[in-house]
């Protein structure tokens, strides 16, 4: 598999993350509550460091090629 | 043209999958009575509601491309469909089962139902059977990379790990997105129907749906590992290994929704408690 394509999964699951958090931000302004957002960004802590974790191995893997 | 096996099987499995979604879709739409559809409003932002639906499916479907392209890729066509229409019918089927026996008394309790899809899985949106796809395929593929030396029983149950904490941030929010709406009495993307006294809760959420969601991702990412393990297709033969994809999938089900039965009534003492409740 080509390096870049690596990253793909990576870039997916962004993107995923960002479209939830923009109903976050909707949900937390119509409601008047910032507790949606606090928990976009505690609750997937876990797989955001994941994607963070694996990010920097795939550019060791690069540069170690 | 002639079509070797790995596109035969794609184009044969995309076929079928199009033909139950078409066919789901239609009589979720059109006979809601076959399924007894709940009456609800949905949490539509756009008029009219056709386009709302339609930048939904296709905006997961461009994600779920991007997904698919990467794996084929990584693990060949064969592999990459399986895990996709796996993953479908695999969450599609748990889903169905929990939302489908509440609403028709099989089990003690009701569960939940979606009130907005364009195209749907039985009575799943498909955006929300492609979610399932996006998040157990990179939840599976970063546990891979980050713990490259461990075994799939390790990699499936960080996948899971990966994938609840991602719902314990989408589940409260979903469930509330009918304040977005530009209608008033519009509801959230799902609405729970357990009643809140008898079941324990998280974020206003019944914690059986969280055990529910690493289940699923854990179990559903063994079975591919153990089915479609390279080494054993290539020994046993892809017609073989695929037949036992599919054919072990009833028995990983029935073990998924055993174990999330436990889940419910082991919290039995704490019915009634709702940790951190998110005003609705």
């Amino acid at each position: 598999m080509k390096y870049k394509y690596k990253f793909l999964p990576l870039i997916a699951i962004i993107l995923f993350y960002l479209m939830e958090l923009m109903q976050a931000v909707n949900v937390s302004i119509s409601q008047g509550l910032i507790i949606y957002l606090i928990l976009g960004f505690i609750m997937p802590l876990p797989l955001l460091i994941g994607v963070i974790v694996a990010f920097i191995k795939l550019l060791k893997e690069k540069n170690t090629e | 043209m002639k079509l070797n096996y790995n596109k035969k099987y794609f184009l044969i499995s995309t076929i079928i999958l199009t033909i139950v979604i078409v066919l789901s879709t239609i009589a979720h739409h059109i006979f809601p009575w076959i399924m007894r559809v709940p009456d609800a409003i949905g949490p539509y932002t756009i008029e009219p509601i056709w386009i709302d639906l339609l930048t939904l499916d296709l905006g997961s479907l461009i994600i779920s491309i991007l997904v698919f392209y990467h794996s084929v890729k990584a693990d060949g066509l064969l592999k990459a469909v399986s895990f996709l229409y796996g993953s479908i019918i695999f969450t599609g089927l748990e889903e169905c089962f929990w939302i489908l026996s509440g609403r028709f008394g099989l089990i003690p309790f009701e569960t939940y139902f979606f009130t907005k899809g364009g195209m749907w899985f039985i009575e799943i949106p498909v955006f929300t059977c492609l979610g399932w796809y996006i998040i157990a395929w990179c939840s599976f593929y970063i546990s891979r990379i980050i713990f490259t030396k461990k075994g799939y029983l390790f990699h499936a149950s960080i996948a899971g790990i990966f994938a609840v904490s991602f719902d314990f941030f989408i589940d409260p929010v979903m469930v509330n997105l009918g304040s977005t709406s530009i209608y008033k009495n519009a509801v959230g993307l799902w609405v729970w129907l357990t009643d809140p006294a008898q079941c324990f809760r998280i974020f206003s959420i019944p914690f059986y749906n969280f055990v529910g969601w690493f289940l699923v991702i854990s179990i559903y990412a063994l079975l591919y590992e153990y089915a479609l393990d390279t080494k054993r297709i290539e020994r046993i033969g892809k017609t073989k290994a695929i037949l036992e994809f599919y054919g072990l999938m009833p028995i990983f089900l029935a073990i998924t929704v055993g174990l999330i039965m436990v889940a419910f009534f082991a919290t039995t003492p704490l019915f009634g408690i709702n940790l951190m409740p998110i005003p609705p």
